[in-house]
């Protein structure tokens, strides 16, 4: 596991900072484009996700989250919240949109992409995932990744509604209480939930 | 209200930039990650000049003391800084190449797009899974893309690599619940811009929707097979035929299937 950037970043060390885009900058990206149909809306979400990461950096505590799993939260709360503002389910574009909406990058550069190098708090996820039944696993995705409606959920699927609503429910309950209990195991002193409920700006 | 977000007034694991961090939250991060790492392929990479803006954004919001030094220029290859660390030599191998690649670009102004340096590895070790797992499961399944449409993913001389060669094959475990895809002649992708996505037909499910596989890559520094790991979302009970689509970054739920390059058909 790479150490963690936020706390260097919460301690005023800037030189932190390009370290941070190179290792989150793709993820940030990913989250934001696979969602919003918009490249310009996705650009706006990286830069604000960027802005709460610099804000937020202090909030930042390893005993709540891995560092990986706070910045994707950040940045779901900041694509969510776009697409919220938007008041519209996630759009899927065709192809030609996308490509119509791209913008050219200066003199068609990049900085090279990443695999994605996931904690344990994600394979502690897939393991439960994996457990779940078929039904349940794919209402979750189209929920949690896919950003779905719960009434959409239900008209791909054709379960009712509050079946959607309780595959979701329960399933992030176990995951979540899972990850908590591990958190509790790894302190060794016991973490109070409430005292993870910590705002960010 | 809408619809929508009444919707999302239900979801305590989304939540409004500025509330408290909730375990809900945590939990259905994890879950995104956990999906997105299934697949394996590099994520697409932070476009230059959108790196460009967050790390102007970055003076006005992280707070002043520790070490100084912001700029990127300041970050040499194997520089050291005030503090006697070489941020470079600290880093992980990506990390390192990522930063030279900002360096690169900001100092020429040309194009800088550096290889990912595990790729040719990654690339001979899929091939080398492959094989294993046509000598270890006898009962897996090899079959052979083929053309579906006149799409220009499938590059122009595809005729010839048909003739000679083929465009590739899929090879599929049933009971493994694996497989791994072959690709020859199929054109490099921008995935910032679209990137290819793999649907498996099920006989046991809706024709209607089939199976996510996935989205991948072709780098455009790819030479010779490109083999990809096929790693379902949901179990495949029995595969009739895979299709290749090219979609938005990310993959979509539902394909429109307009541009459909290749499809491989169980017997």
């Amino acid at each position: 596991m790479e150490d963690s950037l936020l706390p260097r970043i919460a301690s005023g060390d800037q030189s932190a900072v390009p370290e941070c885009i190179c290792r989150y900058g793709g993820l940030v990206w990913t989250l934001a484009r696979r969602r919003l149909a918009s490249r310009e809306d996705a650009e706006d979400v990286v830069q604000e996700v960027f802005v709460d990461l610099w804000r937020s950096a202090d909030r930042f505590d390893p005993q709540v989250a891995e560092e990986i799993t706070f910045v994707a939260m950040i940045a779901r709360r900041r694509v969510i919240d776009r697409l919220r503002r938007g008041a519209a389910a996630p759009e899927t574009a065709s192809i030609d949109e996308a490509g119509a909406a791209a913008v050219p990058d200066p003199a068609g550069a990049r900085v090279v992409g990443r695999r994605l190098e996931v904690g344990e708090e994600a394979r502690l996820a897939d393991e439960h995932l994996s457990r779940l039944k078929p039904e349940e696993q794919q209402v979750l995705r189209l929920s949690i990744y896919d950003s779905l409606s719960h009434s959409a959920i239900a008209e791909h699927t054709g379960l009712p509604l509050g079946t959607v609503k309780s595959h979701i429910r329960r399933g992030l309950d176990s995951l979540r209480r899972k990850l908590a209990g591990r958190s509790r195991d790894d302190s060794g002193a016991g973490l109070s939930r409430p005292a993870a409920e910590r705002s960010t700006r | 209200m809408s619809r929508f977000e009444q919707e999302r007034d239900d979801a305590p694991w989304e939540q409004a930039p500025g509330s408290a961090v909730s375990d809900w939250e945590v939990a259905a991060a994890a879950v995104e990650l956990a999906m997105l790492s299934r697949g394996g392929q590099p994520l697409p990479a932070l476009p230059a000049g959108l790196v460009e803006r967050v790390h102007r954004d970055a003076p006005a919001h992280v707070p002043a003391g520790g070490r100084p030094v912001a700029r990127l220029e300041a970050l040499r290859l194997g520089g050291r800084q005030p503090g006697g660390r070489s941020w470079l030599a600290a880093a992980g191998w990506w990390t390192a190449a990522c930063l030279a690649g900002l360096l690169l670009w900001q100092w020429s102004g040309l194009p800088r797009v550096a290889p990912p340096a595990a790729e040719p590895a990654a690339a001979a070790s899929l091939a080398e899974l492959r094989g294993q797992l046509l000598a270890e499961d006898p009962a897996a399944v090899t079959v052979a893309w083929k053309k579906a449409s006149e799409d220009p993913s499938v590059v122009v001389g595809q005729a010839e690599i048909e003739t000679t060669g083929g465009l590739g094959d899929v090879v599929w475990s049933s009971a493994r619940q694996q497989g791994f895809m072959r690709f020859r002649g199929l054109a490099a992708n921008d995935p910032t811009v679209a990137q290819y996505q793999l649907w498996i037909f099920d006989a046991e499910r809706n024709e209607a929707y089939p199976v996510d596989g996935g989205v991948f890559d072709v780098p455009a520094e790819a030479d010779g097979d490109v083999v990809v790991r096929i790693d379902p979302r949901l179990p495949v009970s029995r595969a009739t035929a895979f299709a290749i689509t090219v979609e938005q970054p990310g993959g979509v739920v539902v394909s429109t299937r307009e541009r459909l390059p290749l499809l491989a058909a169980l017997p």
